[in-house]
């Protein structure tokens, strides 16, 4: 018998009896003041967040936030200032000195600060964690009030993205004494720009 | 590491008052801020108790959730492999390694292969393992196994993670500024997870509905590793799985708030299909979960989604340090979980504990552990575990307890010896009561006698 | 109403003065209390070390004892916590289900009855909650599960003139008593039990208050190893009038 079967089999043997599958909660409310809270939570989080409604003062804002960036990857039409091209067949050490990856975040949940990153706006999965400082794009209209209304909207079970990810906040670790790092292997920046 | 039963560790450990007290009061920090942050969502009771409800669920029909897992996964890409113990679960993973020729593994954490002893077994088959979570690299560079599931150097005094980064990453020998000592970490880390063969991850769950898994991190080590590396391994218990996506919604609200008073992790990564190009494999393991299934009073802990509030809020914890367990699971959840895979070994565990019910009350899946606790106490006197002499005196109080005569017989001299004993206060030091406490003052007059002379007529 | 004292074992051998004070401070709210001579122990001490066969007799006894009476009352929440809860190892007989419903800790029974005559206790208290008092008898609200509710103790001594409650850093942090965990390990026991009682002094404690004698008798012992002196009270002694 393979291991799978005898698994299975004993799991079969030993399981209780069946319970019910709870009802799950229902999202929360869109507060008024959802903009506000979701950027203080992404502050609160080790991250930088901006409320940016033009955008032409947005690519500006990037330039002026990190200019000592040289290698530049971006997919947003708004700050067209990429100086590397990457996609899945890119070696991985030609994304070991990337300074600056800008994407676009399809979702942002205001409980928690973090956004939302799939596949599909993801020429490499590596790039939101290789790069030194990460910038993320969201429309205010893509906020949702909790991780039941991320899920809700995400639809996960009818469509899924090979690879998704939430992103709150920079790399950070408290290894060390429980001292907050911000940077620890992955990007030492977070830069969420809600338009 | 040797096992020695808790006491005698946790005593080695208070040794150092100094560093017990910084333990403590670290945990305790981590355990304030888990309050604040959950006291702060009115539905946090709710959700602990849909938590619990999921699982339950899960559990009662983990084997068909298991075979739609594996349908799923199949369906997008990834390869199943099974494993019935730990020694399976090394074998399948280093056979993935020799197929591709890969010696250089990164892992991020994963207490599964710290259950199986993988570093172990493949370093001695020559691959180079490193553990890139920070924390877990720093256990790995001093030889020790991880005192805690989620803040896993948390033993460590900083000066004696320079002394290792001295040795190894060549800073200096007296820095101990944690800022500096994470960035010279960074660079040896970022080339290990830029240059291996192969990455591993554990997983925090596992959706059925999807075939998919879902890692949860800070440092964002498990992504660099499989995203960079060619072939992505992720090693998960069969008690992982969830039915839906939407279930996600419920436990990762709960998890990180549990586990350090964040809101989330910084990284919730879902992982479906393998990159292109890539290989995704996921190795299903039981390793005495199924058995434990099969424990009414005790299958509950396998709900456990390891976000170790327990061990934050156990005043023991927090004063005996994680090794004192001599388990791969410490705390009040290593005390349930370790008695059912060896309970000759574990017999202390369930006795680490005053009971004091904290631990069941910050689960964010209602474990009831200190009932658990109980429980395995009357399991592990049953199989004859208990040391004799303590054997022994249970049954003689029991006894004497038992009946009125002996009772009233045995108090009058208890009272007596513990009027002598003042006068060899070099014997009481030697008594387990009475080396770091005073006897009780005992009257002349227990209260009945009192009682017997003034009330009852 | 004839309402039975139960003392458990420890408090009628050490510290009867506490006993005294329970049958005096509910004899002076009008109760009629009974002492039935047959009863020992509850069992706890043996149950909680693994040998819950080695409890049963002590348990059975307790059954038996009291079985005959509506009200159980007790000045210890660790012991009615284990007969409410820890006697379903007995065969749940009529009798052992009327013990389990009917035991009742002393504050809670305090608190039942309408309120007696005011005792004047000027004196800044640090008051000890027992751990099964807190989180098996579910007398108040543990600081874990929201902002600290107070229990049926607290609002005994809230009622008293001239009291000063202390607030602590640690509200509800266990004292390492445990029973036999107070000898199986006594490292961190007494350490837990030392860091209990700093928290106590540092907030200039004049006396530690419990309902719990057990804790109490843990926290003295270490109290008079270490110095200096910081008197411990049951909360029944000062309810009937007496001072540290």
């Amino acid at each position: 018998m393979s291991s799978r079967e005898r698994i299975l089999q004993a799991v079969r043997a030993n399981r209780p009896d069946r319970r019910a599958l709870p009802d799950l909660p229902v999202a929360g409310p869109l507060t008024a003041d959802a903009i506000p809270r979701f950027v203080a939570m992404v502050e609160s989080v080790g991250g930088r967040a901006v409320h940016a409604p033009s955008g032409s003062e947005l690519a500006a804002m990037i330039d002026h936030a990190y200019p000592d960036a040289r290698e530049i990857l971006s997919t947003v039409d708004e700050y067209p200032r990429s100086t590397v091209q990457v996609d899945h067949d890119t070696p991985r050490e030609a994304l070991q000195h990337i300074d600056l990856v800008v994407l676009r975040g399809s979702l942002g949940v205001v409980e928690n600060g973090a956004v939302w990153l799939a596949d599909d706006a993801l020429p490499h999965r590596a790039l939101p964690f290789v790069t030194t400082h990460l910038v993320l794009l969201l429309r205010a209209d893509q906020l949702v009030a909790d991780m039941h209304g991320a899920y809700a909207v995400l639809q996960l079970e009818h469509d899924t993205p090979g690879f998704g990810v939430l992103v709150s906040g920079p790399s950070k670790t408290a290894d060390i004494e429980r001292a907050l790092v911000i940077g620890a292997q992955g990007p030492r920046s977070l830069l969420v720009i809600v338009i | 590491m040797t096992i020695r039963d808790h006491a005698g560790a946790a005593e080695a450990f208070t040794a150092d008052a100094e560093r017990t007290a910084w333990h403590d009061e670290a945990l305790w920090f981590v355990r304030a801020k888990r309050d604040e942050v959950t006291h702060a969502i009115p539905e946090w009771e709710a959700l602990r108790t849909i938590a619990s409800g999921i699982k339950a669920h899960t559990l009662s029909l983990l084997d068909d959730y298991l075979e739609e897992f594996e349908r799923n996964a199949v369906a997008h890409g990834v390869t199943v492999h099974w494993a019935t113990d730990a020694d399976e679960h090394n074998r399948i993973i280093l056979g993935i390694l020799r197929e591709r020729g890969a010696t250089r593994l990164v892992k991020s954490k994963s207490m599964l292969t710290e259950e199986c002893g993988l570093n172990h077994y493949l370093e001695a088959q020559g691959i180079t393992v490193v553990d890139s979570d920070l924390g877990e690299r720093i256990v790995q560079l001093g030889h020790e196994a991880p005192s805690h599931i989620v803040m896993p150097a948390i033993h460590k005094r900083k000066a004696e993670v320079g002394a290792l980064f001295a040795q190894h990453f060549g800073t200096s020998p007296e820095e101990d500024d944690p800022n500096r000592l994470a960035d010279a970490a960074r660079g040896p880390l970022r080339r290990a997870l830029f240059g291996a063969d192969a990455a591993l991850t554990g997983v925090n769950f596992a959706i059925a509905e999807t075939g998919g898994i879902v890692v949860c991190t800070n440092e964002g080590n498990a992504d660099l590793g499989c995203h960079l590396a060619p072939v992505h391994i992720a090693c998960m218990g069969i008690e992982k799985l969830i039915p839906r996506v939407a279930d996600l919604g419920v436990f990762l609200r709960l998890l990180a708030r549990s586990a350090t008073g964040q809101p989330i992790t910084a990284y919730t990564s879902h992982f479906v299909r393998p990159r292109t190009p890539g290989q995704f494999h996921v190795v299903i393991v039981d390793n005495g979960r199924s058995e434990h299934l099969g424990r009414p009073d005790f299958r509950e802990a396998l709900a456990c989604i390891r976000c170790g509030a327990c061990l934050n809020t156990c005043p023991v914890y927090r004063r005996s340090g994680g090794h004192s367990y001599g388990a791969t699971i410490p705390g009040p959840i290593g005390a349930i979980l370790s008695p059912g895979i060896d309970l000759a070994k574990h017999a202390s565990l369930p006795f680490a504990s005053t009971l004091c019910g904290s631990c069941g009350d910050v689960c964010p899946v209602k474990i009831d552990i200190p009932g658990q606790l109980y429980r395995w106490r009357q399991l592990v006197a049953r199989g004859g575990h208990l040391d004799v002499p303590k054997r022994r005196a249970m049954g003689c109080l029991g006894r004497i307890l038992g009946s009125r005569r002996y009772y009233e017989w045995a108090g009058a001299i208890g009272r007596m010896m513990l009027r002598l004993a003042p006068a060899v206060p070099w014997l009481v030091r030697r008594t387990a009561w009475g080396r770091e406490r005073e006897l009780p003052v005992a009257p002349r007059e227990s209260f009945r006698d009192w009682y017997r002379r003034n009330r009852d007529t | 109403m004839t309402v039975a004292l139960f003392i458990p074992c420890y408090v009628d051998q050490c510290y009867p003065q506490v006993a005294r004070a329970t049958l005096a401070v509910l004899e002076a709210r009008g109760v009629e209390v009974v002492f039935p001579m047959e009863q020992t122990c509850c069992g706890q001490p043996m149950a909680n070390a693994g040998c819950q066969d080695d409890a049963r007799a002590a348990s059975e006894r307790f059954v038996r004892t009291f079985s005959a009476y509506d009200t159980i009352v007790a000045p210890s929440g660790s012991c009615v916590a284990h007969v409410r809860h820890h006697f379903d190892q007995l065969p749940p007989t009529d009798a052992v289900r009327r013990v389990r419903a009917r035991t009742v800790e002393l504050c809670e029974y305090l608190l039942t009855l309408p309120e007696a005559p005011v005792v004047e206790f000027p004196y800044r208290v640090g008051v000890h909650v027992g751990c099964h008092t807190l989180r098996t008898l579910h007398q108040g609200t543990p600081s874990e599960l929201g902002a600290s509710g107070d229990g049926p103790l607290h609002t005994l001594l809230r009622r008293m003139p001239g009291i000063t409650l202390v607030p602590l850093d640690r509200a509800d942090e266990c004292c390492g008593f445990g029973g036999s965990f107070a000898v199986d390990e006594p490292a961190v026991s007494a350490r837990m039990g030392s860091d209990r009682v700093a928290d106590h002094r540092r907030h200039g404690a004049e006396v530690m208050v419990s309902a719990d004698m057990s804790c109490l008798m843990h926290l003295e012992g270490i109290i008079r190893r270490q110095g200096p002196p910081l008197p411990v009270m049951h909360v029944a002694q000062l309810l009937n009038g007496e001072r540290p």
